[in-house]
């Protein structure tokens, strides 16, 4: 009896002990991996020679080069700020007897940054090349204690050496923080509060950012700036919301882990392309059928993944660097030609005939009174990986959400409020979404900014705005005093036209 | 053995009354200094209050002290009695504690007054609002009438209030007031329930659906902690201190008091932002 107490109160005790450790954190991977057969995805080992070597398939090839959440790869080729901190080896007190395992370092610059956990490259002497896991560091004494024991010879003084990757780390426990519990721990917009949420939170893996300054034309990618300003601004309209009081060094780090997040999911992607013609489970299943013998089909996977896969995944990871360099190139963000045109009623008119224009085609979704009701809306649009029409009316994004054209009533602007976000939005789009890019061609600068101050003036439209006391009358180019002014003195015909179309349309605030 | 228990039970007041002497100086859950005038009087009626429970404290534990030791003295063959009680010690207790309540009540009138009633608002507070600030889950959205808006009434402003107006200026999680005189703000809430809670001045004030609540506050014109330096020490948190759902957390911002000339610098700043286009002005910020 007593033993079997003991046994009892001793398993309870280990159940307890158990359920404290932290899960530990993991990429999912995306749905379109399951797609392929097992081979494909986890790779294939062959014996040669005695020996065994495993072929990597998209999971290891993907993790292989950016690592799991608790043990992240800088992959030198993408273009982020890892974080990099160089030094030397420092000589060691004659007096002070130390381990096998440590030796005295002395940072190039200022360090203040957490490096424990990290990773340690000697570049110079003896140990070049080597690759030291940091243990423990002393930042009184410079001691650093490594998960290598030396035998016979230290590093020697010196000796340089690089520890990477600070910033993207600091970036992952901020995200944790802040970002995860709707963003989810890959990035894919998934996290444990996002389904009670309605505009869903961002998918990073399509590397797609609706709200960017980036012409649509030369990249499809997002700034850091772009990044940062949403971060900072949050998007009014939905539940992402101001993170204004982080301090720049923590929202640079958050900005670079998030295009981190973005790259790998985009390369997850890519490395499914590659595999996917020939070795998705449909295509084997109709191979089989066509009489090849499933282990024809392993033999040619193999093939595959020894060489051209490899390849493949390199150029992929070449366009990856080049889509994220070409955001950040300065020929890609959008500056309008030339200020801002007054905001006049000759303005706002200009640009209200634009808006119902079957130029700009505007009213086609945002509706004829600005409500985001406009014919697009009422349309079942086709879903392009299924080619079947989507079973609920209207549009939707790349991530195949439904979403609705902005009601442009309420003066709530998701990508900013400044005449120039507008400008943006018009000329650059918005990415990912149906809102399309009037790039050079379509609509002259003259012609956006009309429709920016006719867009811009839809909320107050037929309100009366209470007067501004005291304004000295030749205050012009501060755009916003003459909306005021001009909102009392609106051209009536607008007014009236606006007012018909809204009881026309059949539809109330 | 009594004894032990007797000494037992008064030992742990002692340390108690010796704890609570020292925390003030020790930094301890004081609330510091508070950085407005009425918060100063706020604190008056707290140290008050605070005053009056540490005397009924210690009061009742010498009593009870007392009661103990001289149980634990007692005689062996003293016998227990029976007691129906004293009238003139209920009628006592009843009385006092009634007396000490009734006179913290109206003695906080005034300041209670001064806060929440309109009429004692200081002058021209109402008419003159520096912000609407509005709560929504998880951030605080700010809207400024422009700087040349002068209400003529309260009505006015309450016209403002129902509706955007295109000279607005907006903000978020950054709400600017000038220091060292009394400010406004009309306080909403777009979805929940929220709570403007600014610590250092001792502001606290739901904000419920559906109504526009008047806050007035004075910062004085010093400065506070610096916790941004660049704001030279000017900048106090705000929170939300009502539990409003699961990002409740993320509801920290920040009030920033300056003098009303460097207010004025920011207003046109923030105007010259609102207005940017990307080429006028030469330095495009984010
Ligand atoms: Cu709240």
């Amino acid at each position: 009896m007593g033993i079997r107490q003991t046994w009892i109160s001793g398993m309870l005790l280990a159940l307890t002990l158990t359920g404290c450790e932290p899960p530990s954190a993991q990429f999912a991977n995306n749905n379109r991996v399951s797609n392929l057969i097992p081979e494909a995805q986890l790779g294939i080992t062959e014996e040669s020679d005695g020996e065994l070597r495993h072929y990597d398939g998209v999971i290891g090839t993907l993790d292989g080069s950016f690592g799991t959440p608790e043990n992240l790869i800088a992959w030198m080729k993408l273009p982020i700020d890892f974080g990099q901190l160089e030094g030397t080896v420092a000589e060691s007190p004659a007096d002070v007897e130390i381990d096998a395992n440590q030796f005295y370092v002395a940072f190039d610059g200022e360090q203040d940054d957490i490096i424990t956990d990290k990773q340690l490259l000697l570049n110079s002497g003896e140990y070049e090349d080597t690759i030291l896991g940091i243990t423990r560091y002393d930042a009184e004494t410079g001691l650093l204690t490594v998960n290598a024991e030396f035998e016979d010879s230290k590093p020697a003084a010196g000796d340089r050496f690089v520890i990477v990757g600070q910033v993207l780390q600091y970036g992952r426990e901020l995200y944790m923080t802040h970002c995860l519990h709707c963003h989810g721990t890959t990035g894919d917009g998934n996290g444990p509060t996002a389904e009670y949420l309605n505009p869903r939170p961002r998918d990073f893996r399509l590397g797609l950012f609706k709200f960017t300054s980036t012409n649509a034309t030369t990249t499809k990618g997002a700034r850091r700036d772009d990044l940062e300003h949403v971060i900072r601004q949050g998007v009014p309209g939905t539940y992402m919301p101001s993170f204004l009081l982080l301090k720049d060094d923590e929202l640079h780090a958050i900005v670079e882990y998030v295009r981190f997040l973005s790259m790998r999911g985009q390369y997850e992607n890519d490395l499914v392309t590659i595999l996917e013609g020939n070795f998705s489970e449909d295509a084997v299943k109709s191979m089989m059928e066509g009489g090849t013998e499933r282990s024809e089909i392993i033999k040619d996977l193999l093939a595959t993944l020894k060489e051209d896969f490899l390849l493949d995944a390199a150029d992929k990871a070449d366009n990856l660097a080049r889509f994220w360099e070409a955001a950040e190139d300065e020929s890609a963000l959008v500056i309008p030609g030339k200020p801002r045109t007054p905001d006049t009623p000759e303005s706002r008119a200009r640009g209200r005939q634009l808006y119902l224009s079957a130029k700009a085609k505007c009213t086609n979704c945002h509706g004829v009174a600005g409500l985001g009701n406009g014919p697009q809306t009422f349309e079942y649009e086709t879903d392009p990986t299924t080619n079947e029409k989507r079973p609920a009316p209207g549009l939707h994004d790349d991530w195949g959400n439904l979403v609705k054209p902005r009601n442009l009533t309420t003066g709530i602007y998701r990508g900013g409020r400044r005449p120039l976000d507008i400008y943006r939005r018009i000329r650059v789009g918005i990415k990912g979404a149906k809102m399309p890019a009037f790039g050079g061609t379509v609509l002259s600068d003259d012609e956006v900014w009309d429709l920016v101050n006719y867009v811009m003036s839809i909320p107050y439209e037929g309100k009366d705005a209470a007067p501004v006391a005291g304004r000295q009358p030749a205050e012009e180019e501060t755009g916003h005093s003459e909306n005021e002014t001009e909102t009392q003195t609106n051209n009536p015909t607008v007014t009236q036209d606006q007012v018909a179309q809204q009881s026309g349309s059949g539809e109330g605030r | 053995m009594k004894k032990f228990w007797c000494l037992f039970f008064i030992f742990w007041p002692i340390v108690a009354i010796i704890i609570f002497w020292i925390s003030p100086g020790m930094n301890w859950w004081f609330p510091g200094e508070s950085y407005s005038p009425l918060g100063a009087q706020i604190d008056d009626l707290f140290y008050l209050i605070l005053w009056i429970v540490a005397v009924v404290f210690v009061g009742t534990q010498i009593g009870l002290g007392y009661v103990l030791w001289k149980g634990a003295t007692s005689k062996q063959d003293d016998k227990a009695w029976y007691s129906h009680g004293s009238h003139s010690l209920e009628v006592m207790w009843t009385i006092v504690p009634a007396g000490i309540l009734l006179f913290i009540a109206l003695y906080q009138m005034d300041v209670w007054a001064q806060y929440r009633i309109k009429a004692n608002f200081p002058e021209n507070t109402l008419t003159a609002p520096i912000a609407e600030l509005t709560a929504r889950q998880f951030e605080w959205r700010v809207r400024y009438p422009h700087p040349d808006r002068k209400f003529k009434s309260e009505a006015d402003v309450k016209k403002w209030l129902r509706q955007p107006h295109p000279d607005d200026l907006h903000t978020v999680n950054d709400l600017r007031v000038p220091s060292g005189k009394p400010v406004l703000i009309y306080l909403r809430t777009e979805d929940v329930q929220h709570s403007f809670f600014v610590p250092k001045l001792r502001v606290k004030q739901d904000a419920v659906p559906g109504l526009v609540i008047p806050v007035w506050f004075e910062v004085q014109n010093r400065a506070g902690e610096n916790e941004e330096p660049e704001l030279k020490g000017s900048s106090y948190e705000f929170l939300c201190a009502e539990l409003c759902g699961w990002g409740h957390y993320k509801m920290k911002a920040r009030l920033v008091a300056q003098p009303e000339k460097e207010f004025k610098t920011y207003i046109d700043e923030l105007q010259a932002d609102q207005n940017e286009d990307g080429v006028s002005s030469d330095d495009e910020q984010e």
